[in-house]
């Protein structure tokens, strides 16, 4: 939806994320998931708003070496590197407002 | 300030008719927005583009109505009611308005069937909800709010939020508060937040009054956990559930279960149908 969220494989997750310096918000999706649809805007907001965050998405179904190496086991899963380290994750759908408070929180630290 | 359709009826004939072009050839994917050239959701099928920014640009219309048109005819499960949503959707705006600040008299309305649905709301949540829908108020009336206002209003509500039981109506009344402090010309998914989080406060109120407790939940949480790891030997079937199982060994648990489900689709159901009659008001208003 928006030319700052990138769409990552198997093939190039090390590159976009593990090896990406800064913030990287990882989403994991999945096109039967219904709650993964309901955070598409949310995050397309979101990109719009962090030009310092990276965001990058996962589809699930896709990309199943990815999910076990990440130890991905619910959808949607949002998970937040920092120089391709992850420093926390999110279950579930997210309001903007939350969203915004984990991205900021991390963004201050 | 956007002006509807480019004050020109056109616009809006030439957008309707690529969505009923792309619908009759079976191109409708509901969902967020998107568009890939050959199908696309509700929105992707009237600009054919899968940016908000083309959307405002085509039609004169703001973000925010895009991204709440997508979810709301999501939800709907016939063609036919999603082709017939985007028709009156955009037939309700009066080529030339500006339905910019539409967004905010959409939330103030959303607010108040959200308290009004809410049994006991608590002073907390009602003092947020107040300096939420304040700002919304001022915002529909065309007057400026500063992003600072916004920003303070979230911060106090999100703290009330965080003081409540989860899972409870006044929980979800609060998340729903907190969500709506954001200017819906600055925050495309706002709007559509906060119907989300209506539903979740309707739904959480009449589980609620249906008797639905926490230990009722933990229990079923609990005896779902133990269906998987005793008699599916911690393996997921491809025919027989935890539910099935559920039904076998705890049969009252899996009624509770059953009634809990018809709650929540009868809700939503409920509130969709409201929030596009509260939608197709407030743009027929602007």
């Amino acid at each position: 939806m928006s030319n700052a969220i990138l769409h990552a494989t198997d093939a190039t997750f090390d590159t976009d994320v593990l090896k990406a310096q800064g913030l990287v918000l990882v989403d994991f999706w999945a096109e039967w998931c219904g709650p993964c649809k309901a955070l598409a805007p949310v995050l397309a907001d979101i990109a719009q708003e962090y030009d310092e965050l990276r965001i990058v998405k996962v589809d699930a179904d896709q990309n199943e070496a990815t999910m076990q190496q990440q130890s991905v086991r619910g959808l949607p899963s949002l998970v937040l590197y920092r120089d391709g380290v992850e420093v926390e994750r999110l279950l579930g759908v997210a309001t903007k407002t939350r969203l915004s408070a984990f991205v900021e929180k991390h963004l201050e630290a | 300030m956007n002006t509807a359709f480019h004050n020109d009826a056109n616009v809006r004939d030439l957008a309707l008719k690529r969505l009923r072009t792309h619908i009759a050839a079976g191109r409708l994917v509901p969902g967020p927005l998107q568009w890939n050239g050959e199908q696309g959701s509700l929105v992707g099928c009237l600009v054919e583009s899968d940016e908000l920014i083309v959307w405002q640009a085509k039609l004169g219309l703001p973000q925010w109505l895009a991204v709440t048109l997508d979810a709301l005819s999501a939800n709907l499960h016939e063609t036919a009611e999603m082709e017939q949503f985007g028709v009156d959707c955009l037939q309700a705006i009066r080529v030339g308005a500006d339905v910019d600040a539409t967004g905010s008299a959409l939330v103030v309305q959303v607010l108040d069937a959200a308290a009004q649905a809410t049994a006991s709301v608590p002073a907390g949540v009602a003092d947020s909800l107040a300096a939420v829908r304040a700002l919304h108020v001022r915002a529909a009336a065309r007057q400026a709010v500063a992003p600072a206002e916004w920003r303070a209003a979230r911060k106090a509500a999100t703290q009330v939020t965080d003081t409540l039981e989860e899972e409870t109506p006044a929980h979800d009344l609060s998340a729903c508060v907190e969500s709506a402090a954001w200017d819906p010309q600055r925050a495309s998914s706002s709007v559509n937040d906060v119907l989300r989080l209506w539903q979740n406060t309707c739904r959480a109120q009449a589980t609620h009054d249906a008797g639905w407790t926490r230990e009722i939940d933990t229990r079923i949480r609990t005896r779902l956990q133990e269906m998987f790891d005793v008699h599916m030997g911690g393996v997921q079937g491809d025919t027989i559930t935890v539910f099935d199982m559920l039904a076998k060994y705890h049969p009252e648990d899996h009624d509770l279960v059953l009634g809990r489900n018809k709650i929540d689709s009868d809700v939503a159901v409920q509130l969709n149908a409201r929030a596009k009659a509260l939608l197709l008001s407030a743009l027929g208003a602007a």
